[in-house]
């Protein structure tokens, strides 16, 4: 950690050692002392030395205000007046000593008198000012220990450069975390040799705030992943004084992700091969049974087949996430009629769908480049979602137009409705929809965002209109053919 | 369902027992002699002895690769006569299958239409 002063500020403070000691009476003691030991010289100079008590008037006037003010600057008010208490008594012991006339005593004694006056209110103002810088400088100081402490227990690197990017403050964990030490003054600009560190020279010179994730390598050769904050800090009148960056090490939380992904591609892997077989043994159990024509059966093993493809889906839902997560999803684009596309999947649908309607309301022919099973996919998700909403039973209604260079697909329920705040949310990963009503609606969340990532990968947009409790408009767009 | 008619013979070659016990049910109610293997080293000795006329084959079995067998059974004149129908839960896998030389691929999931369809092909065939 480097905190640095201005040299102006050190030196006051080397002057003040009262106020780092904090004792009141030290001042006194001392500035009584030393006039007293002044005076001492200056007798003993004229008894001894000049061997003429007449001497000492003298030097005792220019030796004892530069005194009074030195003491005045050095321990504040209180030593000021107590150098100006001990001359005033010295200057009254000259004046009864010395061989002089009543009147002129009396005259030296108004002198020293209005001399003490002006030496006294002297020392309070140069004290009070002292004071008043000491207090301003103590607070400076503990200010910046303050910070000094906040930023040396931060959890994360931090550092500080002026604005021509020579380091005014590092903390140990940015130092750790590179493995290199930063000193005081190091030139960010001309030294840096971390991508960590890049943010902070854009901000440097664009004087704009950057967040970036970067890779980097510190000095043992880790590589790491980390984030990077850094803003341009403003003086007054808005010019930038000093750049500060926090620098996040993610590499651990990165590591985790990956590992994660990991799990879940392996997991939903290995959950496919029992599945296979379950429904193998499935088709071959119908079969099986076909003849003694027993309805218990068939109803039963169609339950059975319901709910292993609902399980397969699922499992489905969780590798595309973890495809989607890796970039690992595939689109196989291919020229097609999305009307026809359309009809296909309701048609499907709507065997299984049986509550409500599923209605085309407005379709016209068009063509797009896209992934036929995908869109499809997206197009079951909207439409088993409007079903899964709207409990009553509503009918849902499909629309399939040409907007722009984009054809608009629209699923529309008469269901439940998302609330307003709900709206970005509900395309998140893994988000789903947490409020009392929703609560009784199963499902894990992860049917809109690969939705909305496989209308991304189409370079298409998806979105719903919605107001609660009377419905939802999902839509999606993807550029037409052409 | 049960068809006298074939009594050809399949070998599936599958290191997950549920879905290499399916599979066999499922051809052997259709009429079809199978023999199952859970080990890929094991493959060269089962088609020695029991000549199959068609391979069912996994691509990921632990322990070895089952492209890597396909390759093997297609460069001995013994036995590159013999279709071979590789098996893999990852649809992308095709093409590193037909590299291989297998004749033909089913991607997991399947089901027992699908099976029987590529199966009858190629052992009538």
């Amino acid at each position: 950690m480097h905190f640095e002063y201005s040299r102006m500020r050190r030196l006051l403070a080397y002057f003040n050692p009262i106020a780092r000691l904090g004792n009141k009476h030290y001042s006194i003691l001392l500035s009584t002392t030393i006039t007293l030991l002044f005076m001492i010289s200056i007798e003993i100079y004229a008894h001894i030395i000049a061997k003429d008590p007449e001497v000492v008037g003298l030097p005792a006037l220019f030796i004892f205000p530069p005194l009074i003010i030195y003491f005045s600057f050095r321990d504040g008010i209180r030593g000021g007046i107590a150098a100006t208490i001990v001359t005033v008594i010295y200057y009254g012991y000259i004046i009864n000593t010395g061989n002089i006339t009543p009147a002129e005593k009396s005259t030296q004694w108004e002198t020293a008198f209005i001399l003490g006056l002006i030496y006294l209110i002297l020392a309070y103002i140069i004290g009070w000012l002292k004071q008043t810088i000491d207090i301003h400088i103590e607070q400076e100081t503990d200010l910046g220990r303050r910070l000094q402490a906040i930023v040396e227990q931060l959890p994360v690197g931090v550092i500080i450069t002026n604005s021509s990017g020579q380091v005014m403050l590092v903390n140990k964990q940015l130092e750790d975390m590179l493995h290199i030490q930063i000193p005081y003054g190091y030139h960010i600009l001309r030294n840096n040799t971390f991508s960590a560190l890049q943010p902070l020279a854009k901000t440097l010179k664009t004087g704009k705030t950057v967040t970036d994730l970067e890779k980097t390598v510190n000095r043992e050769g880790k590589s790491l992943t980390v984030k990077v904050h850094t803003s341009a800090i403003h003086n007054k009148e808005g010019k930038v004084i000093a750049v500060a960056s926090i620098i996040h090490d993610i590499t651990q939380q990165k590591e985790l992700e990956i590992r994660k992904d990991d799990f879940i591609n392996m997991a939903s892997h290995e959950l496919r091969s029992p599945l296979t077989s379950m429904k193998l043994y499935l088709e071959v159990l119908e079969n099986l049974t076909e003849q003694y024509h027993d309805k218990r059966v068939t109803t039963t093993l169609t339950s059975i087949k319901d709910q292993t493809e609902r399980l397969q889906d699922i499992v489905n839902d969780l590798l595309d996430v973890s495809r989607l997560h890796t970039g690992k999803m595939i689109i196989e684009k291919e020229i097609l009629r999305i009307d026809q596309l359309v009809f296909q999947v309701v048609e499907e649908l709507q065997v299984t769908i049986q509550h409500h309607a599923i209605t085309i309301v407005r379709i016209q022919p068009l063509t797009v480049l896209a992934d036929k099973v995908r869109i499809s996919q997206v197009l079951t998700n909207l439409i088993t979602n409007a079903a899964k909403y709207s409990p009553g039973g509503t009918p849902i209604e499909i629309a399939v137009e040409k907007k722009d260079v984009y054809v608009s697909v629209q699923v529309t329920d008469y269901g439940i409705g998302i609330a307003k705040d709900q709206h970005k949310k509900i395309f998140d990963r893994l988000y789903q929809v947490t409020d009392s009503q929703e609560k009784t609606f199963p499902g894990l969340g992860m049917g809109l965002y690969i939705s909305k990532e496989i209308i991304k990968l189409h370079k298409g947009t998806i979105g719903v209109r919605s107001t609660k409790g009377s419905g939802s408009t999902f839509y999606f767009r993807i550029p037409l053919f052409s | 369902m049960l068809s006298s008619a074939v009594s050809k013979k399949i070998l599936v070659v599958d290191d997950d027992e549920g879905i290499s016990n399916a599979i066999s049910l499922i051809l052997e109610l259709e009429g079809y002699v199978v023999e199952t293997t859970l080990k890929g080293d094991e493959t060269y000795h089962k088609i020695e002895s029991f000549k199959p006329d068609v391979i069912l084959l996994d691509v990921l079995i632990s322990g070895t690769d089952g492209r890597r067998i396909c390759h093997r059974l297609k460069q001995d004149r013994h036995t590159s006569q013999i279709p071979v129908i590789m098996i893999s839960a990852h649809p992308t896998a095709e093409q590193s299958v037909r590299d291989c030389g297998a004749e033909a691929f089913l991607a997991k999931p399947f089901n027992s239409e699908e099976l029987l369809g590529i199966v009858s092909k190629y052992a009538e065939g």
